[in-house]
């Protein structure tokens, strides 16, 4: 699982971008699927048929990742940029990136993301967070003419965290989404009673708009959504404001921004868990959004539940994940695909 | 005996735990139509077949509550809003979880202003073992607000929308002779953004669609200038900030109330959502209106409406229905 987090980690997927992520799974699951489809938004949807196909099952993960995209060339040669999902300007400031060129030929053009040095910066600069219009992308570019023989507008940016082992953690970029991913790529590998379609949706840190047609025909009678849920358990905060820890298991969820999900399917699952001894925990917190309020109102309705991973500063260029609870996330996922009581 | 409007605005069901509502009317409606269903969202879909145009009456179901989030040392629950609440006037308010447990909302410190995070809810629990005998995160609890009525005034909690439901079920009573094609839908989670609604609709796709809810009036002591009027009579939706209703189904609404004798009002705000604007975009679009109960106080324990009103509502959504089928 770490080898496969790792290399899932480090390929770069930006909202829009996923090409990288999406071809690599395509490759994994294509061995163990009835059929793949990637269909016009770019999500990856590989389906097994099941031993008896009683229920059909939907079990979903998202590919993409936040990032940055080229929006202008100075005449000095730097570049202006965007943000692709929800960026905090805080984390980015001197942070280097892996520029994915859309010049034939050039490949990946590393960068590092500079501001006005702090040492000239007045003094209200310095107090108040940098708005992105005042950043800038450093390619190490003398000018205009050089910058644009190696990037150009729309190019993605990825932020170049490399993955991680630390023993009982892991970090790297990425892991919301990558981390789903894996637990479904290794999922695939069995054989179900149920009929289950494993669902990699793209754009989800842009609002969740894979997801919106990633079900869109399909008869589902029952949907878990995996994914990462911010843990404020860092030093400072208040108990009541950690909404999940790391290392209590994987993270069972109420309520979300953009969804309630399925009361019955989620007591179901939270309970199943406990049963199988699983670590388990109930996010506590009705912050965050996920791809489950997406399905869960696709065309008739599909009733829907989530379960997420706890991961540290999420939402930055570098989350920290437990391996324990990663661990336990793909086993809530095995437990839902399988059924409850029944053992394959 | 309890009237059904005081039994349901007295049942709890906070948005995504509306069992125990949709029970009581899932009871009532079945007496007048042909097939009900309940789908993925928990939605009632029930079909009284006829001739004609196919014609949606929509009512949500669900009300505003709060959810639990955590559960501290001492036994004191925090928790979030489910549906738009006023944070400043939570304070000392009770609420009320499934299984009777009552808690008090209580502040942190003395503040005229208070963030939701200072606010926790008390249920008198000696510590968090003890209070995890009775609640648990992830449960919901409706505000409680006891349902009163004088003379034609009615005062309760959840008359938003228990009272569009009151009068989806009396439309339905009245068309059950009628040669209607009518779905009565009763929707969930409205309050946290017109989302039963939204599947509903693409599973029933109706020809005309009427949502039926509560809306602000604009006639009580320096209030914001709003032309409806408590008393003044049925509310016909022109628009609210989630819909621009359709022309054609307004005007057979005022010709309907006109032929009829039915007192009623125009309601045009710039705030306010209701299912009407999920199902006007369901698909290829539906032709969409509205018709509202004119409510004081509305998203506290304490709303106020007039019996007049809840009857020329029930009596407009009645003749709409009929003349909208004929059409």
């Amino acid at each position: 699982m770490v080898e496969l987090l790792r290399e899932l980690s480090n390929l770069n997927g930006v909202s829009g971008h996923e090409n990288a992520v999406r071809n690599y799974i395509i490759a994994a699951v294509e061995p163990y699927s009835d059929s793949v489809r990637v269909d016009n938004m770019g999500n990856v949807i590989a389906f097994k048929k099941g031993r008896t196909g009683a229920k059909t099952k939907l079990i979903a993960a998202h590919t993409d990742e936040i990032g940055l995209i080229i929006s202008g060339i100075t005449d000095d040669g730097y570049l202006k940029f965007k943000a692709v999902g929800e960026v905090d300007t805080r984390h980015i400031i001197a942070k280097c990136v892996r520029i994915d060129s859309g010049i034939e030929g050039v490949g990946v053009v590393n960068g590092v993301l500079g501001m006005k040095a702090i040492h000239l910066q007045k003094r209200e600069e310095r107090e108040k967070t940098a708005d992105i219009s005042s950043l800038y992308i450093d390619i190490g570019a003398k000018n205009r003419k050089q910058a644009e023989k190696r990037v150009k507008l729309g190019d993605y940016a990825a932020f170049a965290t490399e993955f991680e082992d630390a023993g009982g953690r892991v970090w790297g970029k990425a892991l919301e989404s990558r981390i789903g991913c894996a637990c479904l790529i290794e999922l695939m590998e069995n054989d179900y009673d149920d009929d289950v379609y494993f669902a990699f949706t793209s754009q989800r840190e842009v609002g969740m708009r894979g997801a919106y047609t990633a079900a869109y025909g399909l008869d589902i009678d029952e949907a878990l959504v995996l994914e990462g849920t911010e843990s404020a358990d860092m030093y400072g905060a208040k108990p009541e404001e950690t909404a999940a820890k790391l290392g209590g298991g994987v993270c069972v969820e109420f309520i979300d921004r953009y969804a309630i999900p399925d009361r019955r399917l989620t007591s179901e699952l939270y309970n199943a868990l406990k049963d199988a001894k699983i670590a388990a925990q109930e996010k506590k917190s009705a912050r965050g959004l996920t791809d489950a309020g997406a399905f869960q109102r696709c065309a008739g309705g599909i009733k829907t539940a989530c379960a997420a991973v706890p991961v540290r500063y999420a939402g930055t260029p570098a989350c920290m994940a437990a391996k324990s609870d990663i661990e336990a996330m793909k086993q809530a996922a095995q437990l839902f695909v399988e059924g409850y009581g029944e053992k394959n | 005996m309890i009237s059904l409007l005081e039994r349901l605005t007295q049942t709890d069901g906070v948005s995504g735990n509306e069992d125990a509502v949709r029970d009581i009317i899932k009871n009532e409606i079945e007496k007048y139509c042909d097939d009900v269903t309940v789908d993925a969202m928990g939605n009632i879909i029930a079909h009284k077949s006829g001739t004609g145009k196919k014609i949606m009456l929509a009512a949500h179901m669900d009300e505003i509550g709060v959810i639990v989030t955590f559960i501290d040392d001492k036994g004191f629950l925090r928790f979030a809003p489910v549906g738009g609440l006023y944070i400043r006037d939570l304070t000392c308010r009770r609420v009320r979880f499934a299984n009777g447990t009552v808690g008090v909302i209580g502040c942190e410190d003395d503040e005229k202003k208070p963030e939701l995070k200072k606010l926790y809810i008390d249920i008198g629990a000696k510590n968090a073992k003890d209070a995890q005998k009775r609640v648990s995160v992830g449960d919901t609890a409706a505000f409680v607000g006891g349902y009163h009525k004088s003379r034609d005034t009615i005062v309760s909690k959840a008359l938003d929308n228990r009272v569009g439901c009151y009068v989806a079920l009396e439309s339905a009573k009245r068309l059950k002779e009628s040669a209607a094609d009518m779905y009565y839908v009763f929707t969930t989670q409205e309050e946290v953004g017109l989302r039963g609604a939204k599947t509903a609709a693409y599973t029933v796709a109706p020809d005309y669609a009427i949502a039926l809810d509560v809306t602000d009036t604009g006639d009580t002591p320096e209030a914001p200038k709003m032309p409806v009027k408590l008393g003044g009579g049925a509310a016909i939706k022109v628009m609210d900030r989630s819909v621009l209703c359709d022309a054609d189904i307004r005007e057979t609404m005022r010709a309907a109330a006109q032929k009829d004798g039915i007192l009623y009002q125009l309601e045009i705000m710039t705030d306010g959502g209701t299912d009407a604007g999920a199902i006007h975009l369901s698909r290829g679009g539906v032709k969409t209106g509205g018709i509202s109960v004119p409510a004081r106080y509305i998203h506290s324990p304490s709303e106020m409406v007039s019996d007049k009103d809840v009857k020329a509502c029930i009596a407009l959504a009645v003749s709409t229905a009929q003349m909208l089928s004929g059409q």
